[in-house]
């Protein structure tokens, strides 16, 4: 089961943004997306929500084009989370929070308030519960929007599917402390018939979570697999056009820039 | 003078049309028109007046009355509050829904017709006689003053051998002057006078460009007194680039009258008409 | 992830919980206002009534003729174009995320504008028997609106696939456009035309009859309740349109729908009433002040308060210069915009 993209070219305005890449979100594992900036990452994420119609290539989710899917049945099965910041009028935290319930269409019955707040409490934003969006910090926002995409997933025990969740950078405005939280969470949720599919900037944090990662350039998808495979020194180096160590430590790797 | 009858006659005929049967109670009138505001005070029964619009500013006494508002922007509710016994209004009274509103309470509305020449300057008089109830013994000498006046205007559109040629100005948008052209109310009076309106192949009031004026060269140039206060007088009249070359600058020949009493149509009209055409030799 | 189920703390529980109950109370206390509004607007005025007189029938014939075909059919037109003008505000403000959009801003205003002074000046022309003659004008504006409308939806679509950018810039060509034609309108008549034209745009409920309110009302009413049902996928909208899609919102199915329902709902107001402005604009922006952002309680609520404000602008400008009235636009504005201005100053949008 996954949420796969194959022969996928994208393009605009004549470039081609994503030039053939074959990828798949499988149920049960957390992939990463890495590569440089312009290579084309949130483009591919795009294409796996379903925001864009490609040139060429498939999306799939679980073997069902992804056209098939009307917009709410898409959304019953996948929640993403974009770096976006377009909140213009004065919500509340709760209200952003509860616009991730999909589950009724009057989105405000007590177990959605219940899951609401067991879900701020999981994700660390409980304290911020009452206080106005807008007067959060970059990094506050960011969790609240990540706990919302979590609400959009959230179902009571005894449903069954597989269900995938799509973020770009979502620790990139948080401190140590709060990424780990994130990435431990999106481990935690690959447990629970979850594809997990994060781009990340941080190289040491998509090694160490990471069941596949997708390395990507221009455009392609240069190098996947497992992270030993991946996260090589000549590689990075290569793709990032600038020299890159890996270095292994008590078991794990780390990666550095000179 | 036959002749002024005879056509008269004639004239009157077609005016049979409209509504100048007596009114069922003319005890408590509200107008909306100038022109009938001033044939009332002449027929002396402006006691009967319970409210004007805005259009009628003279006599002076009007200004004491209760305003129901611009002629063509009625207010129903706002009418009917000072219970009147009739509605005397010209042709252009309005908006139609409102009248339509006003219909529909019963109250007596009458629409005096307009015809733009000193005849139709009687008729109206004579029409708002009828419909008032004024014995002829009282019209029979009001009417002979207001004829006397119509005769003279006769005499001087068959005597005045050269015609002059007037261009006559309403008002000012941005330096441009607003123009009679045909059917125009200032297109009536001049005719009335046997002016030639350098405009009256232009339907309307329009502004004018200096080229039109340059090239059409008016002789004179009548303004209502309220437009040419608006361009700050005769000198700014001279300083107008649109009309600073004209004959009618050039030589001095810019009148101004009361705008209300040259263009209504009512009786100050044929008055002013003729202190116009004494202007214009 | 669900090992820990926890108690959401009591107090934020039931506040949350009380939202929304607070929220329906704050519609039906609006909507007492309404009707408190109403009645006054309904039994003040130039000609004195008694609401008593009329239900105990003691009324003269001339006072239930006044209250039944002059004030009621203006009293509910001025209530339903309030209440449209403020929801339509409401809504489109939500669409293109921006607090300072507003029905005029789409250019469906300035379309039924141009329908019905096109009408006035060559209405006289067409020659029409006076029973047409006195509908052609609404019904002339309800073309515009509908024709901009079209216009809009259709260039929108086809050449922006719906962007925001897309949709403000068009209104502000079809603005510019209805400008011109208006201008050449205004040329072209004569000065009886030009001045009914002035006074018509100034906006004004004083040619209401039932006739003509009727089928408004029912295309104003409809359109209200059309958007207020749109409340819960506006909200998610303000996510964002890629997010609203990934909430399952079929985002462009709700622009199309949002831009021609309030566009039916102005059309209809414009066209019998004329161009009143600021009430769009400042109305849902006085409800988020004073009740709350999300579009629950934004869209109804702007509807309540914008025909509660509307009826008293109106009673307003008929009662101060008995007998004859102020032009509702002046009002309006002379109140909006200074408020307005206030709104700005506290920055909070």
């Amino acid at each position: 089961m996954s949420l796969s993209a194959n022969d996928l070219i994208v393009s605009r305005r004549g470039k081609n943004i994503i030039n053939g890449v074959n990828i798949h979100v499988e149920v049960g594992k957390l992939s990463t997306i890495i590569g440089p900036n312009g290579a084309g990452k949130s483009t591919l994420l795009s294409g796996l929500a379903g925001d864009l119609t490609p040139s060429k290539g498939i999306v799939t989710i679980d073997d069902t084009p992804i056209e098939k899917f009307s917009p709410a049945n898409l959304a019953k099965v996948r929640s993403v989370m974009y770096q976006s910041n377009n909140i213009v009028f004065d919500f509340l935290v709760e209200e952003i929070l509860i616009m991730g319930w999909i589950r009724d269409s009057f989105g405000r019955s007590p177990l959605a308030i219940k899951t609401v707040f067991e879900l701020a409490e999981i994700c660390g934003v409980s304290k911020l519960l009452g206080r106005s969006f807008l007067t959060l910090s970059g990094g506050e926002k960011q969790r609240v929007q990540f706990c919302r995409a979590l609400v959009q997933l959230w179902r009571p025990d005894g449903e069954n599917g597989s269900r995938y969740l799509l973020l770009d950078e979502p620790t990139s405005s948080l401190d140590v402390s709060y990424e780990l939280g994130v990435l431990k969470i999106l481990k935690d949720l690959t447990e629970n018939e979850t594809g997990v599919l994060v781009v990340l900037h941080d190289l040491n944090l998509a090694s160490y979570f990471s069941d596949n990662i997708y390395l990507m350039g221009e455009g392609r998808v240069v190098s996947s697999g497992e992270t030993q495979e991946v996260i090589r020194s000549d590689t990075l180096s290569d793709v990032y056009e600038t020299p890159i160590s890996v270095e292994e430590r008590k078991g794990k790797l780390h990666v550095y820039t000179h | 003078m036959r002749e002024i009858a005879f056509c008269f006659v004639i004239l009157l005929a077609g005016y049979v049309d409209a509504d100048c049967s007596p009114a069922k109670d003319p005890s408590k009138i509200a107008i909306a028109g100038g022109s009938i505001t001033e044939l009332v005070y002449v027929l002396n029964r402006d006691s009967q007046i319970i409210a004007v619009d805005t259009t009628s500013n003279y006599p002076e006494q009007t200004s004491s009355l209760p305003s129901i508002g611009y002629v063509r922007n009625l207010s129903a509710e706002g009418i009917l509050s000072l219970k009147p016994t009739l509605i005397l209004g010209e042709h252009d009274m309005g908006p139609p829904q409102v009248m339509k509103q006003i219909e529909k309470v019963q109250v007596e509305v009458k629409k005096i017709e307009e015809r733009q020449s000193a005849v139709g300057i009687i008729e109206k008089f004579e029409c708002i006689a009828k419909i008032l109830n004024v014995p002829a013994s009282e019209t029979e000498y009001l009417k002979e003053n207001l004829l006397t006046y119509v005769t003279k205007l006769e005499e001087i559109r068959r005597v005045g051998t050269a015609r002059p040629r007037v261009a006559l100005i309403l008002s000012f948008i941005d330096g441009s002057p607003i123009l009679a052209g045909n059917t125009t109310s200032g297109d009536g009076v001049l005719k009335m006078i046997g002016a030639t309106n350098v405009f009256s192949d232009i339907e309307g009031w329009k502004p004018a460009t200096r080229e039109s004026l340059l090239s059409r060269n008016p002789d004179y140039l009548v303004i209502t007194e309220r437009g040419l206060k608006a361009q700050g007088g005769m000198a700014g009249i001279e300083k107008n680039p649109a009309l600073r070359l004209t004959s009618a600058v050039k030589d001095g020949n810019v009148y101004a009258l009361d705008g209300m009493a040259l263009l209504g149509f009512g009786p100050r009209t044929l008055e002013t008409a003729i202190v116009l055409s004494e202007k214009l030799k | 992830m669900r090992e820990k189920t926890l108690e959401a703390p009591r107090s934020l529980s039931l506040e949350f919980a009380g939202k929304s109950r607070r929220e329906n109370l704050v519609l039906v206390m609006l909507a007492f206002v309404l009707f408190f509004v109403g009645a006054l607007a309904l039994s003040s005025g130039a000609v004195p009534l008694s609401i008593g007189a009329l239900i105990d029938g003691s009324a003269k014939g001339l006072e239930i003729t006044i209250f039944s075909e002059i004030r009621a059919p203006r009293v509910i037109l001025s209530g339903l174009v309030g209440a449209s003008l403020a929801a339509a505000g409401a809504v489109l403000q939500g669409l293109f995320r921006n607090p300072l959009a507003d029905p005029g801003l789409i250019g469906v205003s300035s379309g039924a504008a141009l329908g019905a002074v096109s009408m006035i000046v060559f209405g006289s022309a067409l020659d029409l028997p006076d029973w047409i003659a006195i509908y052609s004008m609404p019904l002339a504006a309800i073309i515009g609106a509908m024709g901009v409308t079209f216009f809009l939806y259709t260039f929108s679509n086809y050449y922006g696939h719906f962007s925001v950018v897309t949709v403000l810039l068009v209104g502000i060509a079809i603005n510019a456009l209805a400008s011109v034609g208006i201008g050449a309108f205004q040329y072209l008549s004569d000065d009886a035309q030009l001045r009914s034209l002035v006074f018509w745009m100034m906006g004004s409920f004083g040619r209401a009859d039932w006739i003509t309110v009727m089928p408004a009302a029912s295309i104003m009413l409809v359109s209200i309740l059309v958007l207020v049902r749109q409340s819960t996928q506006l909200d998610r909208l303000q996510l964002g349109e890629a997010e609203a899609f990934h909430l399952g919102i079929n985002v462009k199915k709700l622009k199309r729908l949002v831009i021609l329902v309030s566009a039916g709902a102005v059309g209809a107001g414009v066209a019998l009433s004329g161009i009143i402005g600021f009430v769009g604009l400042v109305v849902p922006h006085l409800v988020r002040l004073l009740f709350g952002v999300s579009h629950r309680i934004l869209i109804p609520g702007s509807a309540l308060l914008g025909a509660c404000l509307m009826i008293s602008a109106d009673l307003v400008s008929r009662i101060v210069i008995i007998p004859s009235e102020l032009p509702v636009g002046l009002v309006t504005s002379a109140l909006g915009a200074p408020f307005f201005l206030w709104l700005i100053a506290r920055a909070r949008v």
